[in-house]
């Protein structure tokens, strides 16, 4: 079996275990769906937020959703202009994931609305009252920002794609698929001209995608950078987030390539060479965070600035200090061990490592969000947070549209890049 | 109008198929209904003009001068009534006893009027009758009384002249009646006093600024005497305030010096300042201390009740030496509850009759009385265990007269028909006393001459001759002084005796320290909380050995050491869902009773507005030495950025507000007040426990070094406003007046302003709160938008009555400001100098609250000023 033919069917050869996988994605996507309508039925209050902490889980997922993106733009775009070769049987399913990471991500900036059905009016649209957006609020900028990233990430996956579907159009034995590779294919048929095009499309996209991988996070992280609230109000923001962006993007790739490869038995296309190199990855922007951390209690102590002060000092005693250790804990220890080459090349060290840099980045967000809201700048507006069950349902619920897309790809498309992995593989 | 229920009517589907008996029978049918209609009894209407009358062109509502009861005794109101319906309430400034300020309870009191789930009808043993029948019924009943013997009449204790004649003449008539009140509100005896006169005020334990019916106006006299000794820097005309408390107090917050003791400890030493002011020689370091600061100056003692049977004596042999008076107020009354008890346990009482009251409540033995017949507004224990049930009429419902602290006296006026068929205690006695007139006419017939000014200024004045109280030589025993962990009962700060339970707004209200929604709680000290073991929240039972209550526990910072204060107002298993199951009752518990504590019931929940209120490290209220030093104004900060300029500010008006801090006493009534004004809806317990309540003004109280501070917070309306900036879709802007406009409609609800806003004023409809039950939204103030949900919504600085004043040309002033008995709070253009909101502005005390954070605020402080 050649590479062409191997590549093109992985999912058709394992359907009845995909097949399998729907039941768990069909109940998170159920869920997903009660909590939606819940929502729009009884409007926020079913969440837990109030005020002072007006933003709750919906922000703390949103970040974390896109953060996790990054990983696949970072590898699919700056990899690429770096030339960074390894990346190339892995960048397919690292750009997947940015897209349903991203739609996962969109929907709760939406969903967040205390009226969500104006959403619209966050865009400029010519409307008889000429009213535009107010384009001082950093959630204008967000609303672009993310738009674009979703936009050009969907079209760059694309393009990467399409020699690939003109393979898999050659050798599907479905007739459907050969028709729907046919048309997704754009006629592509391999001729040297057209090789020359898509390798020059592709680095183009790959520029545009380049700054997108820093503007995206660098505007989420505005939102918070803009806004006069203690504990948000930092310049440091913008590269803390794309750094904890990368990070969580990392493990979360880390993840589905170990699932992938165990599964679908890649190890000699998904090698330990490409393992460890997200694993450099993984920590370097580990270690990048860590230092992040350090720099933001060293201002708030240098600043001397009485409520950024007592903000940080609330972080690591006050109610919600649990959220700041586990934070630490799973961000900034754990991810030592990858300084050890041997285990970083072991398949479980980096799963059971990856899985808890998703939670330490998540339970980060929570931190910035929550922690920084609750503490006001008057003790008698003080306020507290406790998560209903919708926030959690609806966090949750995202999973299924994020692995439902996944599923999508592994079940119908070429998930490994036959076309990059067969140049690998005549260098 | 009594025709409120709007039921659709629905004819036969098909006219067309109508036979002629169907016609005849539908013919029949409203005929007999406008003939019905038409012999009804002569009923008093109250109806819109046809056509416009001049005076009422301009602006389509009306003021009508009225009076609420407040424990009894009238504070003038002025209703404001638009289109037949009152929507909002404020003082009548001709009133004595209100000065133009109201208390929170009689601005809530429309929450009372559109309660959904008042008393509808007149129920005669589960049958509905009509008011001509009910009439009839019980006049049958009453022709079998004889002499009145085994007739029990409860009354709610109001000083109103009529109901008393009323009274009066049934006792002629049945002189054997038993007639009495039970209201833990009930006043007999009031002390007339002028603060604004006195030099020193001395307080033993007694609150003279909440819950008293002469409150606003001491709060208006010693504070406007204050304010004005300030301003001016006179230090001789300085008013000086000492308060001996056991739990915390408004007038304590306010004390230029406060001693927190026990109960007992408050009583001998009032002893003690008696006998040194007879010349003994007493070793009471306190009162010596006392005694040498009255050297020379007018002073006023007051004592609480609640220390003694003999409080109030003790309180006039202190005064001996001041034009304090002494004024009884008489109810009838024929017997003493407890041989009411007797009488019912013997089963000599037949027929019990409760206008207003609510006996059942306590122990009685009802199987024992065939007859029982209540009157009351909402479902109480009273009224669900009645043979006869009628509901009773709201004071803006009917015709009345009350009779204010001083004497004087004002004419209730009904401002809407009765929602209901309900029936006025006074209606009730007038058919029980077979006055076949309206209570109009009794009215009239008594205050004949001044009727219509009576009607226009509220108020007829008292010619009564009040005489000074007799200068006795009495002595008192003191109280031996124990450590025993004992029990104060008082009324709830929102709620009261439980009068106002029923009522959405003040169970929302937060209560003064406690900062607790919707609930009561067991208060006690840090210390003692820590020599028991007890943390805030923790739920505890507490027995007397008679009864037990449970409940949550805060710890409130000011109490006495081994005193528990436990509130009334709360626990009754009967009334309407606002009332009904919060909190715990004290039946069977008496002041004073050594208390048994019991723990490790698991935790209470309590719906808090404030967790703390201890502010380390900051100073949200600022304070100034007196005399106050020289004003100099400031000088703007160094920026690096250019200045941007307001648009439109050399045009009109520029609006400000000043609050001063000094005179503000934490009353709420300016809650209350723009939360009628502005619709601001009530969310319930769960909701404010999630910290989602709606008031637009709260007010914040901080525990500093012993002394307790409170502080409105409005919004700040700052002229560099944070929340402006991050809003996304341009809800929030910038007016021409330098106000922080708020656009509902625009609004998407990122809640992002919310966020950027240092003094979180922003307040959000995270649920539908605006859809209340109906008819409660019939009070609702046509001129403010609802807003949906989803909607951030902040003070407006009453903009509705800004439009007005800019169309009519009269001063504006916001909702708060009118109803705030010391005039703390003070509205107005900052570009007129001569305006008391620049003039304000422009001292020394002035002060932004958190000016670090560069809004630049148009809401600023006035500092506390300390001696």
């Amino acid at each position: 079996m050649n590479i062409d033919q191997r590549l093109s069917v992985l999912g058709e050869e394992r359907s009845s275990f995909l097949f399998k996988l729907l039941f768990p994605i069909a109940g998170l996507l159920t869920l997903l769906s009660v909590a939606i309508f819940v929502l729009l039925k009884y409007g926020v209050e079913v969440w837990g937020i109030n005020v002072p902490v007006a933003w709750g889980f919906a922000i703390v997922n949103f970040v974390w959703w896109i953060g996790i993106g990054h990983a696949g733009t970072f590898i699919s775009a700056i990899l690429l202009l770096v030339r960074q070769d390894w990346r190339n049987s892995i960048n397919r399913v690292a750009e997947s994931m940015t897209l349903f990471a991203v739609a996962s991500a969109g929907l709760f900036p939406l969903l967040h609305m205390g009226r969500p059905w104006y959403a619209y009016w966050l865009f400029p649209y010519p409307n008889d009252m000429t009213l535009m957006p107010q384009y001082r609020s950093p959630l204008v900028w967000d609303a672009f920002a993310v738009s674009t990233y979703l936009l050009v990430s969907l079209i760059f996956w694309y393009v990467g794609l399409v020699p690939d579907f003109a393979v898999a159009r050659e050798q599907t034995q479905s007739k459907f698929k050969r028709t729907l590779f046919g048309v997704l294919s754009l006629g592509f048929s391999g001729e040297v001209k057209e090789w020359a095009s898509f390798k020059k499309a592709s680095t183009y996209f790959a520029i545009i995608a380049t700054p997108l991988v820093i503007s995206v996070h660098t505007v989420v992280s505005l939102d918070f950078t803009a806004a006069q609230t203690p504990g948000w109000h930092s310049p440091l923001f913008p590269p803390f987030f794309v750094t904890g962006a990368i990070y969580s993007g990392f493990a979360m790739v880390l993840c589905l390539l170990i699932l992938i490869r165990h599964r679908f038995q890649l190890k000699d296309i998904i090698t330990e060479h490409h393992l460890e190199s997200c694993a450099k990855f993984l920590l370097m922007s580990g270690v990048i965070v860590t230092f992040f951390y350090v720099i933001e209690f060293f201002m708030a102590w240098y600043g001397d600035e009485f409520y950024e002060s007592k903000i940080f000092i609330n972080r690591m005693f006050g109610k919600k200090n649990w959220a700041f250790w586990l934070m630490l804990i799973c961000n900034s220890f754990f991810i030592q061990i990858l300084w050890f080459p041997r285990l970083r090349k072991k398949e479980v060290v980096l799963f059971i490592v990856s899985l808890i840099v998703l939670v330490g980045m998540w339970m980060e967000r929570y931190v910035i969000v929550i922690s920084s809201l609750m503490d006001t700048h008057l003790m008698t507006t003080q306020g507290n947070y406790v998560a209903t069950r919708w926030d959690w349902m609806l966090y949750i619920g995202t999973f299924g549209i994020f692995f439902f897309g996944i599923w999508l790809v592994l079940r119908f498309l070429p998930f490994i890049p036959i076309t990059e992995v067969k140049e690998l593989d005549h260098k | 109008m009594s025709q409120i229920e709007n039921k659709e009517f629905t004819g036969p589907s098909n006219l067309s198929a109508l036979d002629r008996r169907d016609f005849m029978k539908y013919m029949g049918l409203f005929s007999s209904m406008t003939l019905l209609s038409s012999c009804s009894q002569k009923a008093d209407h109250i109806v819109p003009y046809a056509k416009e009358v001049a005076e009422f062109s301009e602006k389509n509502y009306e003021f009508y001068q009225t009076a609420f009861s407040d424990h009894g005794f009238a504070q003038g109101i002025s209703v404001k009534s638009f289109q037949g319906r009152p929507i909002k309430i404020d003082g009548n400034p001709l009133h004595p006893y209100s000065l133009g300020a109201t208390t929170p309870e009689a601005q809530a009191t429309l929450y009372e009027l559109y309660h959904p789930e008042r008393v509808q009808d007149i129920k005669w043993k589960g049958k509905t009758l009509s008011r001509a029948a009910f009439t009839e019924e019980l006049q049958k009943e009453m022709a079998q009384w004889g002499t009145g013997e085994g007739v029990v009449i409860f009354y709610r204790p109001d000083h109103s002249p009529t109901q008393i004649d009323l009274i009066q003449n049934l006792l002629k008539r049945y002189p054997r009646l038993h007639v009495l009140s039970i209201s833990k509100w009930k006043q007999t005896s009031t002390a007339l006093f002028d603060l604004d006169q006195a030099d020193l005020v001395v307080s033993f334990d007694e609150d003279l600024f909440f819950q008293r019916p002469d409150a606003l106006l001491h709060s208006r006299t010693f504070m406007g005497r204050r304010v004005e000794a300030i301003r001016s820097n006179q230090a001789q005309h300085l008013n000086r305030l000492e308060v001996y408390e056991s739990s915390p107090t408004l007038l304590g917050a306010k004390a230029d010096h406060t001693e927190i003791l026990r109960p007992e400890e408050i009583w001998n030493d009032a002893c003690d300042l008696l006998e040194l002011m007879r010349g003994k020689s007493v070793s009471n370091p306190r009162m010596l201390r006392l005694k040498s600061l009255m050297e020379g100056k007018k002073t006023h003692v007051s004592v609480a009740r609640h220390l003694s049977p003999e409080a109030q004596d003790l309180e006039m042999a202190l005064n001996s030496t001041t034009d304090y008076r002494n004024v009884k107020h008489e109810l009838p009354q024929t017997d003493e509850f407890s041989q009411i008890q007797t009488l019912v346990s013997q089963g000599k009482i037949h027929t019990i009759i409760s206008l207003g009251e609510n006996p059942f409540e306590e122990d009685l033995e009802l199987k024992k009385v065939p007859l029982k017949i209540s009157l009351s507004q909402f479902l109480t224990k009273t009224l669900a265990l009645s043979d006869v049930q009628v509901g009773e009429a709201h004071f803006l419902e009917t015709w009345g007269d009350l009779k204010a602290v001083n004497g004087d006296i004002s004419i209730i006026q009904p401002l809407i028909n009765p929602l209901y068929k309900t029936l006025s205690v006074l209606e009730f006695l007038m058919v029980m006393t077979r006055d076949s007139s309206r209570p109009l006419e009794l009215l009239k017939k008594k205050y004949s001459a001044p009727w219509s000014e009576a009607l226009q200024t509220g108020l007829i004045r008292s010619q009564e001759k009040l005489n000074p109280s007799p200068n006795g030589n009495k002595s008192f025993t003191k109280k031996s002084p124990t450590q025993n962990l004992i029990l104060k009962i008082a009324a709830d700060p929102s709620v009261g005796f439980g009068e106002h339970s029923d009522n959405p707004v003040l169970q929302e209200l937060p209560k003064n320290f406690s900062k607790l929604t919707w609930q009561n709680a067991f208060h006690l000290s840090l210390e003692t909380a820590k020599s028991l073991k007890i943390q805030d929240g923790d739920k505890i039972k507490i027995s007397n050995g008679k009864a037990t209550a449970t409940g949550p526990v805060k710890i409130l910072p000011g109490m006495a050491s081994n005193l528990i204060l436990a509130t009334l107002g709360y626990g009754e298993d009967y009334g309407s869902f606002i009332k009904k199951k919060r909190g715990y009752s004290l039946k069977n518990f008496q002041e004073g009773d050594p208390i048994e504590v019991k723990k490790d019931l698991g935790s209470g929940k309590l719906a808090m507005t404030q967790e703390t209120l201890f502010t380390p490290g900051q100073e949200p209220v600022k304070t100034s030495p007196f005399p106050i030093p020289a004003f100099t104004p400031k000088k703007p900060q160094p920026s690096l950025y250019p200045g941007h300029p307001l648009p439109h500010q050399d045009q009109g008006p520029q609006w400000g507000m000043t609050i001063d801090l000094t005179s503000c006493i934490g009353c709420q009534a300016c809650v209350v007040s723009c939360q009628v004004e502005n619709n601001i809806p009530f969310v319930g317990e769960e909701q404010v426990e999630k910290g989602r309540i709606l008031h637009w003004l709260r007010i914040d109280t901080y525990r500093v070094n012993e002394n307790t501070f409170f502080q409105p917070v409005p919004c700040m309306h700052c002229e560099k406003a944070p929340c402006e900036v991050v809003c996304p879709v341009n809800a929030t802007v910038h007016g021409n007046g330098g106000l922080n406009e708020m656009i509902y409609n625009r609004c998407v609800g990122t809640r992002y302003c919310s966020n950027n806003c240092p003094y979180k004023v922003r307040k959000f409809n995270f649920g539908a709160y605006s859809t209340l039950k109906s008819p409660w939204n019939m009070g609702f103030n046509p001129e403010v938008s609802i807003r949906d949900r989803g909607v951030m919504e902040k003070c407006t600085y009453c903009i509705q009555k800004i439009k007005e004043g800019e169309h009519t040309g009269k001063a504006v002033t916001t909702a708060c400001q009118n109803v705030c008995p010391t005039k703390a709070i003070e509205f107005g253009n900052i570009r007129d100098p001569g305006a008391q909101v620049s003039i304000n502005k422009a001292t020394s005390l002035n002060y932004d609250l958190l000016e670090e954070e560069g809004a630049v605020p148009r809401t600023s402080y006035l500092k506390v000023v300390r001696l």
